[in-house]
């Protein structure tokens, strides 16, 4: 502060932040300015800063201010680098070189550098502006961690690093595990334009994060009888891309694992993953299509699968329940095929009547066509049977149209399913994920179903599961059930009211707490279910377009990193917590772990071949001969 | 101004004095000439002009700075490495009565900076501002013991009295109030000079009369450059060298001729920065003044003399302003302008100051 003696007199021999500078050993980057037309706020200021020193968008930046008879840190995020030169116009700037590039000036120009700050957190916590002329300096790891409220987290969870400008990072990026299972908040979402997004690699490097977190709490607190457990049911949408999650990726380089290390994971390793399902052939126990690997094994309904399961609303599809005719026809059916009664625990069970018409999808479909065949006269010399009897009653309450309509409806989803129904009762493989190991994911592909619907039909069996599981009287405490799943757009599309829909609604809205969590992606967020999205606690942007941008799904999203987001890279995200004053820039490593087939390898990469050990490959029938016995 | 608690003896002089608050008028009632008037009664009294120092004064003609590209591309010897400005903004306070008569007192909030131009960056050297407020007043007929209780009153809110008997108490309000505004006009040369005299081996370019800062004979010797951009004074006589003046292309000078005043010698010429259509012919020109000591016992052979001066215009004119937003681009300097600028990002706002000052006298 310059001297003020007794007469008033100042002069400029001393240096005001010097003292800081010495006391932090940073150097300064700049200092407050609040002219008018750029005053402070609480949420923002700008500050100047000097020609030798560098500033960028996304860097954090740190100040000790006055506030008050007081003083307060404020932590900030640089979201705008603006330079501005002397010149009134572009036209004086042309004259100031004569409209000639290659002359020269004695004088250089000297404008000015100046960032736009959106504020992070203040300590003490205060809403105030920082005042004019205070210090800014650049910020690192410990300042990310106060920016970010790190050191309120119970329970904080690495996903990636602080991205601090341009290439440099500023220590780990923690979210806060009690938004992402149920505690505070729940689920995640993950939005990016396709190819370019990797919303998957984020997905599985997070519930990687999760499953490790949950394995290192069993191992420091074996006897908490609520330590965190995870079932994690990964659906594959794209390819049999995620079938080789447990294969090392032949891209992963030294710089990703050095990032890893930067996360505090030393130890990295492809995914352990329990097992791999795709849907089964038509009336074999084969897989319905090539996968490509061993190891996979088929999944499959049967009638009385689906009956148990409570699955039977889920085979219609939208447009169908839409007609109120349809539905209340469907209800009478399954109030044929279903006994339902309690347990002596209050659970509910279901199974298939003793005396239901038909026992399998074929004895279903002989049933309406012989009972329709009747109706029209065609029923032959056979004597009518009971269950002929239960069709005449549904044909007295129900229009004949109606009742063909889904007597075709059934026969199409269960023809059309590729096997994963089974037309006759052996041979059913039903996925059933409320035994799993908890903390080894499964794998199930869902993308090889030729109809979108029989996709969402897959899903809601495994997310039904899940919530029956955790609100019935069998919930284990500390126990979630993750799903990783992309294309939410197909499975909650905005605006559809179906079942389905209505399911995964129920689960993001309502279920956090009882531990069943959504780890969704889709490209564009505003096709899917607002209640699906504005759920998710944990919100993350990879690129995305600008118009989908300026829809009201990305209000958190301040407006001047919608231009940034637009042009984020492939390893870079942005990401937001509740918490969170403003969204954090992440830098996300390439997972260790093949995200298809074509990089897929069962070798680790020569810079880890010395530590870490190959995949075992599944099902090894012979012992590997000696190599001089090789051909 | 600094937040004390004010002196109640600020109020009791201020009651005693029948002290009554003012303000600028909109207008400046004094004309022109009487400014000029004012302006020497500090004792800036041109002894001569001698015109015929570089040419003879019958074959003056314009001389053009720009023509000899290897001289333009070389620059000056001792080009200037620093420069000086110094601003002052006044505004009347107050008017007291002291013996019967209005006596004005003008608050100033002044300063004086250097830049130093380090390649082609201007960089604010350590120790290069100074920057005041003061009280001016004419010290005809007040008692020492209320000057000191006045100044000491003044202290405690972080200003500067300062004060001085004019030779002549006029009844001229409007006359007393120019002398008095004078005094911080004189403080601000005073803050320009010690800059100055901080580094006097530097070359230097300082805004404004050359020969008001360099009045010690020790300080004739120093390598400064004076530039004045508003003639207020009338050197150049003869009608045909008025004429050469007005006819100046840009890049051209007059021939350098000799003001001698009482305390110093300067060597002076017109240099045409600028000329721009729809203007006076006059507009676009500034008066350079180097010491006659220095020039002479650096050039002792003439032609080198005159080489100088043409080659220091020429780097003068580099640096000229060329920014047409900026209201007086065609008689600056690019430098001094962003001595300007900064100055003005340093002194405090003067009528927050000024209101300050009445609340203390209570009035």
């Amino acid at each position: 502060m310059d001297e003020s003696s007794s007469d008033g007199r100042r002069d400029g021999s001393k240096e005001p932040a010097e003292a800081a500078e010495a006391a932090s050993g940073l150097q300064p980057v700049g200092r407050v300015g609040a002219p008018q037309g750029a005053e402070a706020t609480s949420a923002q200021f700008h500050f100047w800063v000097p020609e030798d020193r560098l500033v960028e968008k996304t860097q954090l930046v740190h100040l000790e201010s006055a506030i008050g008879s007081d003083k307060a840190q404020f932590y900030g995020l640089v979201t705008e680098v603006f330079r501005r030169s002397r010149r009134s116009d572009m036209l004086e700037e042309s004259d100031r070189f004569d409209g000639r590039p290659e002359e020269q000036v004695p004088l250089e120009s000297r404008g000015v550098t100046y960032a736009s700050v959106q504020v992070l957190a203040t300590d003490p916590s205060v809403f105030t502006p920082p005042r004019e002329e205070s210090v800014v300096f650049p910020a690192g790891e410990p300042e990310a961690r106060i920016a970010y409220g790190v050191g309120e987290m119970e329970k904080p969870l690495i996903v990636g690093l602080v991205r601090n400008g341009g290439e440099a990072v500023a220590g780990p990026a923690y979210v806060d595990l009690d938004y992402l299972l149920g505690a505070k908040g729940g689920h995640l979402n993950v939005a990016g334009i396709a190819g370019v997004g990797t919303k998957s690699s984020l997905l599985t490097i997070v519930l990687s994060q999760v499953l490790r977190y949950c394995r290192r709490h069993a191992e420091e607190q074996p006897e908490d009888p609520e330590k965190p457990q995870a079932r994690a049911v990964i659906l594959n949408v794209k390819g049999f891309d995620l079938f080789w999650l447990d294969r090392w990726s032949r891209a992963f380089t030294e710089e990703d694992r050095r990032m890893w290390e930067a996360m505090g994971c030393s130890d990295v390793a492809p995914l352990d993953v329990l097992g791999f399902f795709a849907p089964q052939q038509p009336g074999s126990d084969e897989l319905a299509a090539p996968v490509g690997r061993s190891g996979v094994r088929p999944y499959s309904w049967s009638l009385e699968d689906v009956i148990r399961d409570n699955l039977f609303v889920y085979l219609f599809s939208d447009s169908d329940r839409e007609d109120d005719n349809f539905a209340l026809l469907l209800a009478d059916i399954e109030r044929l095929l279903a006994r339902e009664w309690r347990q002596n625990d209050g659970t509910p069970m279901r199974e298939l009547r003793r005396d239901a018409p038909a026992r399998t999808f074929q004895e279903l479909f002989d049933w309406f066509e012989r009972s329709l065949a009747r109706g029209e006269g065609r029923e032959g010399e056979e004597p009518p049977r009971r269950s002929d009897l239960a069709f005449e009653r549904l044909q007295s309450v129900h229009h004949a149209g109606t009742v063909r309509r889904f007597y075709r409806r059934l026969r199409r989803i269960v023809y059309e399913s590729a096997g994963i129904f089974r037309m006759d009762g052996g041979g059913s493989h039903p996925l059933d994920i409320s035994q799993l190991e908890a903390g080894r994911p499964v794998v199930v592909d869902i993308q090889s179903l030729p109809d979108r619907h029989l996709q969402r039909f897959v899903v809601a069996a495994l997310l039904k599961q899940a919530v029956e599981q955790q609100t019935g009287a069998g919930a284990l405490p500390g126990m979630h059930y993750l799903f990783v799943l992309d294309e939410l757009n197909r499975f909650a599309p905005r605006g559809h009211t179906d079942p389905i829909t209505q399911l995964i609604e129920t689960v993001a809205a309502e279920l956090r707490s009882r531990g069943v969590i959504l780890l969704g992606a889709q490209q564009q967020a505003s096709l899917v279910s607002p209640r699906v999205v504005e759920n998710a606690s944990v919100r993350v942007l990879g690129r995305t377009g600008g118009h989908e941008l300026r829809q009201d799904v990305f209000s958190f999203l301040p407006e001047e990193l919608r231009d940034y987001v637009e042009q984020l890279g492939a390893s870079d995200k942005v990401l937001h917590l509740p918490s969170f004053r403003q969204p954090m820039h992440v830098r996300v490593p390439r997972p260790p772990w093949a995200m298809r087939k074509q990089e897929a390898s069962p070798e680790p990469p020569e810079f880890l071949a010395a530590t870490a050990a190959p995949v075992p490959s599944p099902a090894r029938r012979l012992e590997p001969r000696p190599y001089d016995e090789q051909p | 101004m600094t937040e004390h608690a004010s002196d109640p003896a600020l109020k009791e002089l201020a009651r005693r004095y029948d002290a009554r608050p003012l303000d600028d008028p909109p207008y400046d009632p004094l004309s022109q000439a009487d400014q000029a008037v004012e302006e020497d009664e500090r004792g800036l009294d041109e002894k001569g002009v001698e015109t015929a120092y570089e040419l003879p004064t019958s074959g003056w003609r314009p001389v053009p700075c720009e023509a000899d590209p290897a001289r333009l591309a070389a620059g000056p010897i001792d080009a200037p490495r620093r420069f000086i400005d110094g601003s002052v903004h006044s505004r009347s306070v107050a008017a007291f009565s002291v013996d019967g008569r209005r006596r004005p007192a003008v608050l100033a909030c002044l300063g004086a900076l250097a830049l130093d131009l380090d390649g082609a960056s201007l960089v604010r050297p350590p120790d290069g501002f100074r920057l005041s407020t003061i009280l001016c007043l004419l010290s005809n007929g007040l008692p020492q013991e209320d000057l000191r209780r006045l100044g000491d009153g003044l202290a405690l809110l972080g200003v500067e009295l300062v004060v001085s008997e004019t030779a002549e108490l006029v009844a001229d309000f409007e006359v007393l109030r120019r002398r008095t505004r004078n005094l911080a006009k004189e403080r601000m040369e005073t803050a320009e000079k010690e800059i100055l005299f901080a580094a006097p081996d530097v070359p230097t370019v300082v805004d404004g009369l050359l020969e008001r800062r360099l009045v010690t004979v020790d300080s004739q010797g120093m390598p400064a450059v004076g530039v004045v951009k508003r003639q207020m004074r009338r050197y150049l006589r003869d009608k045909s060298h008025l004429n050469l003046l007005y006819e100046l292309a840009p890049g051209e000078r007059t021939p350098a001729f000799l003001i001698e005043t009482e305390h110093a010698t300067v060597v002076s010429w017109y240099l045409r920065l600028s000329a721009t259509d729809g203007l006076p012919p006059g507009y676009g020109i500034v008066r350079l003044a180097v010491p006659q000591h220095y020039l002479e016992q650096r050039f002792p052979v003439p032609q080198e003399r005159w080489a100088q001066l043409s080659a220091l215009s020429a780097w003068l004119r580099g640096l000229r302003c060329r920014e047409k937003s900026y209201p007086r681009a065609g008689i600056s300097l690019e430098p001094i302008v962003r001595v300007e600028d900064e100055l003005r990002a340093l002194l405090p706002d003067t009528r927050q100051e000024a209101a300050r000052l009445q609340r203390a006298l209570g009035i």
